[in-house]
């Protein structure tokens, strides 16, 4: 573990945040779930996994705004990822350039089928996994 | 009111399983069926004492009526506040009950050939006071797809298991139950688990429509459900109560690996929290799972001459996880032997609710 790395991550928080607000520690509590594990099984974090992990006492609104922190530039633990489901239950993952697309065009094209998804927004879910910065923690 | 509309009411609306076991607890004999058991009841009507005779027909009335309010049932709780409800309660009381078909015929089914030639509209037919709250009931002719297990036979003796869709008219009892103290209001819609989501949602919409259509008609100014209750925070905290219940199916993703597990028990009155391939994976993971959608049985009445086994189904989705805010608003509520096991049941709820 590269706890100088670590600790200059939780750093940035504090910095970011402020010790005490509810975003510094949601930030510290997904922080360690993600050193907690292998990335490999860390493959698939959805929002109630995350919600999970920071626990009952903080509002949606926090965690969307401690996800979105995560998964920028400055303190870049979280990638994001875009995935559909398909009739079998099966998902499907969608690049950023589609959603992107999609956004401007209205349109978004299943990435198996390449047919017109309707109400894509809808249809279309957001997961996270562990960032290279993750691995850099664990491993150095 | 005759025996036979009585008879036509309870065998069309009561599942056998539920009723036999409501009759052997009353002492009254049952066949094999529910064919056999109206010959039964026949034979008392032919034969037996008029004590037999009147105790048997108050007591499938008063079974049928409770099981209009609490048979199989999909559930939504909407918040609303005291004194709005004390006020709705008091229009209902007021209200005269325009006359229909249906309240004509009322708390019997219409036959096939009235049902076909009725409006699809939906209609109020009776309000009932009891126990502080209002329970309002409403019926309509729902056209509906219902999912059947066809005994595989002839050629089809080669399938072990053979299901079809049948679509009919359903005359529906949709309740509605105003609970002034703790300021809900529960829209039953008369529909189980075997009739598909779409159409329950379908029904659903009908009935909250028509209520609020009532009320706004009272009150003059619009009137709007929409404080619903989510369910969905329930769905695991209910799984991870072990002894509470029976866990017959659970439908879960492992946290932070993209797999989604639906489990289910052959039987049941069986526990998957116990059985041994769940419950190694549940340990493998180190219990890092996430229930999105679960079945419970109770077993309820244990050490009486009523033991009953009804069950709680949340049926949410792997997608819900993947929400900011997963939400499920609907509980299906089923084999109920009457309000006793059906408020059992809503107590159950509302404990993993509050928690």
């Amino acid at each position: 573990m590269n706890q100088k790395l670590k600790n200059q991550i939780i750093s940035y928080f504090a910095e970011d945040w402020g010790e005490s607000s509810p975003q510094f520690e949601a930030c510290t509590k997904i922080f360690d779930y993600l050193l907690s594990y292998p990335v490999d099984q860390l493959t698939h974090l959805t929002y109630s996994v995350l919600k999970k992990t920071i626990g009952d006492n903080y509002s949606t609104a926090e965690l969307l705004k401690a996800t979105q922190y995560l998964c920028g530039d400055k303190v870049s633990l979280l990638s994001l990822y875009f995935e559909i489901s398909d009739e079998d239950d099966y998902y499907v993952d969608i690049n950023y350039d589609d959603i992107r697309y999609a956004r401007k065009t209205g349109k978004l094209i299943h990435p198996r089928t390449g047919e017109i998804i309707e109400d894509y927004e809808a249809k279309v879910f957001i997961y996270f996994k562990p960032s290279s910065l993750i691995n850099e923690v664990q491993n150095s | 009111m005759s025996f036979d509309l009585l008879i036509d009411s309870l065998s069309k609306r009561i599942s056998f399983h539920v009723m036999r076991t409501i009759l052997h607890h009353h002492n009254i004999k049952v066949g094999r069926n529910w064919d056999g058991t109206i010959e039964k009841f026949k034979y008392i009507l032919d034969e037996g004492s008029e004590e037999k005779k009147d105790k048997l027909i108050a007591i499938l009335n008063s079974v049928y009526l409770e099981h209009l309010i609490t048979g199989d049932r999909s559930v939504h709780f909407f918040k609303e506040d005291k004194q709005t409800i004390i006020n709705i309660m008091e229009y209902f009381n007021n209200y005269k009950i325009t006359e229909s078909l249906f309240k004509s015929n009322y708390p019997y089914l219409l036959d096939d050939v009235a049902l076909n030639d009725t409006e699809n509209n939906t209609f109020l037919v009776d309000v009932i006071n009891c126990e502080e709250k209002q329970v309002l009931i409403f019926c309509s002719k729902r056209f509906i797809r219902e999912r059947f297990d066809i005994p595989p036979r002839g050629d089809l003796s080669e399938y072990s298991e053979i299901i079809g869709i049948k679509r009919h008219n359903k005359q529906s009892f949709d309740i509605i139950v105003l609970h002034p103290l703790t300021e809900t209001i529960e829209i039953r819609v008369d529909v189980g688990s075997k009739v598909p989501a779409d159409d329950r949602k379908t029904s659903f919409i009908n009935i909250k429509r028509a209520f609020q259509e009532l009320v706004t008609g009272f009150t003059g100014t619009q009137f709007i459900l929409n404080n619903v209750v989510n369910l969905f925070p329930v769905i695991n905290k209910l799984y991870l109560s072990e002894g509470e219940g029976r866990v017959c199916e659970l439908a879960f993703t492992t946290d932070g690996t993209s797999s989604n597990k639906h489990e289910k028990m052959r039987q049941r009155h069986e526990c998957l929290r116990s059985e041994a391939y769940h419950k190694g994976g549940f340990d493998a993971v180190e219990g890092r799972i996430t229930a999105y959608r679960i079945a419970v049985t109770w077993e309820h009445g244990t050490g009486t001459s009523l033991v009953t086994k009804p069950e709680l189904f949340l049926a949410g989705s792997a997608t819900m996880l993947s929400q900011e805010e997963p939400i499920l608003t609907e509980a299906i509520i089923t084999d109920c032997a009457g309000k006793e096991d059906y408020n059992f049941v809503i107590s159950k709820l509302n404990s993993f609710l509050e928690q």
